[in-house]
């Protein structure tokens, strides 16, 4: 236990923290995605929709052993724990940043660094205002026109409507390029990662990203482009 | 060649600096970036100005002493090279060059171009505790063959020996990060079985000064690698990352 506390100290540490939050929310990301997919299935179904059948499952998975939305809560608890953790490697490794360089250069060149690589911060900061909004929209129900508890197709076709549909495409781009850059940077950081395999692990890395971008924003046009009978 | 440098002008750690712009005329393309502000210099000591002062010493890329930030990029265009292997030949009759010092907390400009890297010298000592170094008790000299290295694993540690410490790497990372340096230097030894006994606190200590020293962390960029006049790949940051984990719960 003590060397977790060693280990965090040092901004290797700190960095491994990253890696293993981040994987963890990239492997959320990419069963979310999955999981829209089903929107495809449409309004049809017996006696609901795909998607509310899906999104009971996961309010009763787990069951006998565990109770109603006690699996969901866990599944939860741990993304929020992740979450904060990262938040907080991020905020630390920040200050170091800032402060590791006091007088700008008067030119600087960038030699070959990516673009995902160079706004990870910026792109970071997007997708934690993108997944509160996410939140507040989709899962509590505001800014959607009678929001119903449990139908879950109804809310995502009757909530992307306006707006919305082109703020959830907007954030799918910083997203993207923050998996591209950090799903890499996790075997790298857990020294993982080597001249013979890195080819490959940021051709997965961008595998990943392009899948969740792609599915994310099919999805999201598709409910948009979904008109209700009422 | 005739040109137009400008190049930043500090007479100390406290004086706040500022780019001044000067020309220099008669440059011969075959001179390395070095002998042009050498010529530079003469030329302002003819004019009666003080003459810019810059590091350097063996002038043969092999010491680490030189680096300037030729503009924008640590040791100039050229890839692979330090700024005394960088040649005139690459610049062209006319060009404005911005020469800048290395740029990072940890490395205080003492004057002009100059900066101080001791921060370097205290990772590799660490309060002559097992640091950048391995610690041989002395006595008969042994058989030259009496360990076996592996022929991968000695290019490979060679690989890392070849870093000069110049600071490029910090001086091209955006957020000066040592990471490549200590990685490098991590590396070498670790890769050698006379490395092997001092290996986990070696890491822990070389990380814990190179935190302390206010180097900013990594986040895999890749500039360093790029900037880097020996060629060391983030392959060594990896390598140290998976070091430093190991070592943190072997030691706790």
């Amino acid at each position: 236990m003590t060397g977790v506390l060693t280990l965090y100290r040092s901004s290797i540490g700190k960095k491994a923290a990253m890696a293993i939050t981040g994987l963890l929310m990239v492997l959320f990301v990419f069963v979310h995605m999955i999981g829209n997919l089903k929107v495809y299935y449409g309004p049809g179904g017996t006696p609901e929709p795909m998607l509310d059948v899906y999104g009971r499952f996961l309010r009763e998975m787990g069951y006998p052993i565990l109770g109603h939305e006690q699996g969901l809560w866990i599944a939860r608890l741990l993304l929020l724990g992740a979450v904060g953790l990262h938040v907080w490697s991020a905020i630390q490794l920040t200050e170091r940043r800032w402060t590791g360089r006091d007088v700008k250069y008067v030119q600087q060149k960038t030699l070959q660094a990516s673009w995902a690589s160079r706004t990870m911060l910026r792109g970071g900061v997007i997708i934690g205002l993108f997944i509160i909004g996410h939140l507040l929209h989709l899962t509590l129900g505001y800014f959607v026109p009678n929001f119903k508890d449990g139908a879950v197709y109804l809310n995502v076709v009757s909530g992307l409507k306006g707006i919305a549909p082109w703020l959830y495409i907007f954030a799918m781009l910083p997203l993207g390029l923050h998996i591209y850059h950090g799903l890499w940077s996790f075997f790298q950081t857990l020294g993982w990662n080597s001249q013979r395999s890195t080819e490959l692990l940021r051709g997965l890395a961008l595998l990943v990203a392009l899948l969740v971008v792609v599915g994310n924003v099919s999805v999201v046009l598709t409910a948009m482009m979904t008109t209700l009978p009422s | 060649m005739n040109l137009t440098l400008r190049v930043w002008r500090q007479k100390n750690a406290k004086d706040r600096g500022r780019i001044v712009e000067y020309k220099v005329h008669d440059v011969s393309p075959d001179m390395s970036f070095l002998e042009m502000l050498d010529v530079t210099n003469e030329q302002l000591i003819e004019k009666g100005e003080e003459p810019i002062a810059f590091d350097h010493d063996c002038r043969e890329g092999i010491c680490g002493m030189c680096g300037l930030v030729i503009n924008g990029i640590p040791h100039g265009p050229e890839s692979a090279t330090t700024t005394c292997q960088l040649h005139m030949r690459n610049f062209s009759n006319g060009d404005t060059i911005t020469i800048e010092p290395w740029r990072a907390r940890a490395f205080p400009i003492i004057r002009d171009l100059i900066v101080d890297r001791t921060a370097f010298d205290r990772i590799i000592r660490v309060d002559g505790k097992a640091g950048g170094f391995v610690s041989i008790s002395t006595g008969g000299v042994p058989d030259a063959n009496a360990i076996p290295i592996p022929k991968d694993d000695a290019d490979l540690a060679m690989d890392a020996a070849a870093c000069v410490g110049c600071g490029a790497c910090v001086a091209a990372c955006p957020n000066a990060s040592a990471m490549l340096f200590v990685a490098a230097k991590v590396g070498h030894l670790g890769l050698l079985p006379q490395g092997q006994t001092e290996r986990h606190n070696r890491v822990l200590r070389m990380v814990s000064q190179m935190d302390k020293e206010g180097f900013g962390g990594c986040t895999n960029m890749g500039e360093c690698a790029a900037a880097c006049p020996k060629e060391i790949s983030l392959d060594f940051i990896a390598r140290m990352n998976c070091d430093m984990i190991k070592a943190s719960f072997v030691k706790g």
